[in-house]
């Protein structure tokens, strides 16, 4: 037994210590001269990452330092071949540095078992190193600025101290968003205040994004992991739920986890891009990836899907184009062959959505349905569409996700539902996504705040002391890590 | 002017907010003044937070007397979880079991890894080189544990440093720096049982219990007599079948490791605890067991490898003693089933290692 945000050693957003890091971080920031605040976001990002680890730190800084002596030199070179090698040095280290800690030991794995199947047993040596923290958003982050300087659209940053600041800023380091530099080193040189309207704004989003992860995203799990890591002992209508569950799950952890990220940066004056637009009110899968990890989605398109040609090159490049770059996305997410598999299935909704477009828009014209309608039956197909994918993605393995779609229709299982619904949690949890469907539905583009702003100070007080109460009392224990860590 | 004060009133604040939290980090680190304002009354145990909620708080003192023997100097090392861990009221058991045997042991850092694969911790520690090594697992959850727990692995980048450089004193500087900077244990502790904010836990924890009752993902239950709790996992896993073939999976997986240990010259002691339900399961209306104790130590007896399995033992001192074996509301047990898993050690041990 233990609380939310009470208790857990690890620096997470939804740990007391976090909570006070950043009270304190806060405090000292706006105590120093704006000068020297560099150097206090500096030491703090590092004391967060290292939290976690300490020696993990030596990646983040040779990342860091490469990448700002390769920017500088790419500046300052004219000749074309001089510069791509400066770009393949700093990709080689970026993406071997990402290749050695995340992917060699699947490659090698897989590599070994294909070599097994044909009777070529080759002893390939095993690496097995935990991943770093975070890596893969801040590798990315660090190849945008990489490769904005070499395209000559982003100055080389001449300050180490605002360069590394911009790779390692705690509020997004670990999970993202992952920012461009043209959006954020400005932003480091600005001069901040402590200001009110700004820091309850950060608050707020603070709050709610801790609803959604301790209150939510760490509830729905419990049925989550009992059913996606018991896959043989589950069937029918509770794998539904648990689907469903899950696709609410990682949403409420991912977009949780980015709501405090922004939450945190705004108190400190910053601002990051938002990673998440009600992704479930998609209508298509092309708009739910508008919607959701925007900072990963455009990352793709400008550095993936674009340099490949995107859709300037005839329509049957422009779905490989699209295939090639939901495949990036896939591996991206982890090294196992279920991500792989995700990312192709929603690089195949894509293509499949483009060509059967016009036939669907001729089918809701001769349906003669409201515009009303039509909305509500594509969000619906769209988020199960998403969710099927959400199988694969959570499923600890291939033959794990085979078994549940097979004991999805083997049977109906209304047994195991009628069991899982009396559980007083699984209740709860509907009402708190029922909470979240609603604040989403009727609520959108910051209505609700602007709304709820008017109010008189009392019903403010008590909303904000509800919220409160809600997390603290109804949170799952634990400190439970967010999903996207893992990445 | 409403805007100014409102502002400075939030700084202000956010200031009060900053130098406490500072306060309490520099008086969780300076012992003197952490001791002087800590009620230390409750720290370990799977249900310590349970013991917060006043219905059912006991006071279970903590003493920090743990064993310093170093891996390569022990001639006996013990692997364990909690149990081996929690010392309530006395030194933990391998300090006590060294002062009754008067062997060097060591005792392994609590690991999921090591106490599901001993192999693990002796990759790790190579330079130790035990005669014997005591194992030892909990009954609940140990047929998933060993199922489902493969242990990772997986090596962290200090696992790349030679082994040389480890014991230089630039090794061992970094080591205790980083402890003294980001371990926060002693932060957590201190908010816990301090006198000026362990109250405000066992308010929260107390109106959480009353809310929901699921202060844990393990909700306990309650026995007929309200002041014994039983972990909802130790139910569930004492209750379910455990078919032969998952059974033989565990053998076949604590076979292999005790292999793997006796190909170091290492002989191997199997512990394995039973959980307090199974030992104070009558006080339930539905008492039924699975057998697992029983049915483990037959399957391994197969094989050639002795278990030590307390329950009979338990069971009668249950029956017969006024003492509890378990503390009502933790899982964990008392120093009188701990005392009595030392006296079978010993002699154990005595006939393995005679002086």
């Amino acid at each position: 037994m233990s609380a939310p945000v009470l208790y857990s050693q690890d620096m997470l957003f939804n740990s007391l210590q976090f909570i006070l890091f950043f009270i304190v971080v806060v405090a000292v920031y706006f105590w120093l001269p704006p000068r020297v605040r560099w150097i206090l976001l500096l030491l703090a990002s590092y004391y967060f990452y290292m939290s976690w680890k300490p020696e993990y730190a030596v990646l983040l800084l040779a990342t860091t330092l490469i990448d700002y002596l390769v920017a500088l030199l790419l500046e300052r070179l004219r000749a074309k071949r001089f510069r791509i090698v400066l770009l393949c040095i700093s990709l080689a280290s970026n993406f071997g540095m990402l290749f050695l800690f995340k992917y060699y030991t699947f490659v090698s794995d897989s590599l070994r078992g294909v070599l097994d199947a044909i009777s070529m047993p080759t002893d390939i040596p095993s690496m097995q190193l935990l991943l770093p923290v975070g890596i893969s958003f801040y590798t990315f982050q660090t190849v945008s600025y990489v490769i904005d300087v070499y395209r000559r659209t982003q100055r080389a940053e001449r300050h180490f101290g605002y360069f590394a600041l911009y790779i390692t800023f705690f509020p997004q380091l670990v999970a993202g968003p992952i920012e461009r530099a043209s959006h954020i080193l400005p932003q480091l040189r600005r001069v901040n205040t402590f200001e009110y309207r700004r820091v309850a704004e950060g608050l707020k989003l603070i709050a709610w994004g801790l609803f959604k992860k301790v209150v939510i995203a760490d509830r729905l799990a419990e049925l989550v992991n009992l059913v996606y890591n018991n896959p043989s002992e589950h069937a029918g209508v509770t794998i539904l739920l648990a689907t469903y569950f899950f696709a609410f799950q990682i949403y409420c952890d991912f977009s949780g986890y980015s709501d405090i990220a922004i939450g945190t940066a705004r108190v400190l004056g910053y601002d990051l891009m938002q990673n998440f637009n009600r992704p479930y009110l998609a209508q298509n899968i092309t708009d739910f990836w508008r919607r959701w990890h925007i900072s990963l989605s455009t990352w793709l398109r400008d550095y993936v899907y674009y340099p490949l040609g995107g859709n300037r090159l005839g329509l049957s490049r422009q779905y490989v184009n699209l295939l090639i770059t939901f495949l990036a996305s896939g591996i991206w997410h982890g090294a196992n062959w279920t991500f792989v598999l995700w990312g192709l299935l929603h690089g195949a909704y894509n293509v499949i959505g483009r060509l059967t477009l016009p036939l669907r828009d001729r089918l809701y014209k001769r349906l003669a349905w409201s515009a009303q309608t039509i909305r509500v039956i594509r969000v619906m197909i769209t988020f199960h569409l998403v969710s099927v994918g959400w199988v694969l993605f959570r499923a600890n393995s291939l033959r794990d996700a085979g078994l549940l779609f097979r004991n999805l229709f083997a049977r109906a299982n209304w047994d195991g539902l009628v069991a899982v619904a009396s559980d007083a949690h699984v209740m709860l949890s509907l009402v708190w996504i029922g909470v979240l469907v609603a604040s989403e539905v009727f609520f959108s583009g910051g209505r609700f705040q602007i709304a709820f702003s008017r109010q008189p100070a009392l019903i403010r007080w008590a909303g904000y002391a509800i919220i409160t109460a809600v997390i603290l009392l109804f949170g799952k224990a634990g400190g439970n890590d967010f999903i996207y860590f893992q990445f | 002017m409403r805007d100014v004060l409102k502002q400075r009133l939030l700084h202000d604040i956010w200031n009060v907010a900053a130098i406490l939290a500072i306060a309490f980090f520099v008086l969780s680190r300076v012992p003197p003044l952490a001791t002087a304002l800590t009620t230390y009354a409750t720290f370990y145990g799977d249900m310590f937070l349970l013991n917060k909620v006043r219905d059912f708080k006991i006071a279970i003192p903590k003493d920090p007397v743990a064993l310093t023997t170093a891996p390569e100097n022990a001639d006996v090392v013990v692997i364990g979880d909690s149990f081996f861990n929690v010392h309530y009221e006395q030194p933990e058991f391998p300090y006590r079991l060294a002062a009754k045997t008067g062997l060097a042991m060591y005792h392994a850092p609590t690991d999921a890894r090591y106490h599901t694969s001993p192999s693990v911790f002796f990759r790790d520690h190579p330079e130790s080189k035990p005669r014997v090594v005591i194992w030892e697992q909990v009954e609940r959850g140990v047929v998933d544990l060993h199922q489902r727990f493969e242990p990772s692995r997986t090596r962290d980048l200090l696992s790349l440093v030679p082994r040389s450089w480890k014991t230089t004193s630039v090794f061992r500087a970094y080591e205790r720096g980083a402890d003294a900077i980001f371990n926060t244990q002693p932060l957590y502790f201190f908010l816990e049982n301090s006198r000026l904010t362990a109250p405000i836990y066992e308010t929260l924890y107390t109106w959480r219990f009353h809310l929901n009752r699921d202060l844990s993902p393990r909700t306990p239950e309650f026995s007929l007599d309200p002041r014994m709790v039983f972990f909802d996992t130790e139910l569930r896993n004492a209750r379910r079948a455990v078919t032969d073939a998952e059974l033989r999976a565990m053998a076949d997986r604590v076979e292999r490791e005790v292999s793997l240990l006796r190909d170091q010259n290492i002989a191997t002691i199997v512990v394995i605890l039973p959980s307090k339900y199974t030992v104070y399961r009558d006080l339930l209306s539905d008492h039924s067991y699975n057998q697992l104790l029983p049915r483990l130590e037959q399957e391994l007896s197969t094989r050639d490898i002795p278990m030590i399995n307390m329950l009979p033992a338990y069971e009668d001192a249950a029956r017969i003693g006024d003492d509890f074996l378990y503390y009502p509301s933790d899982t964990h047990w008392t120093p009188e089933a701990s005392d009595m898993l030392i006296e079978r050690l010993s002699n154990k041990l005595s006939e393995m290692l005679p002086r």
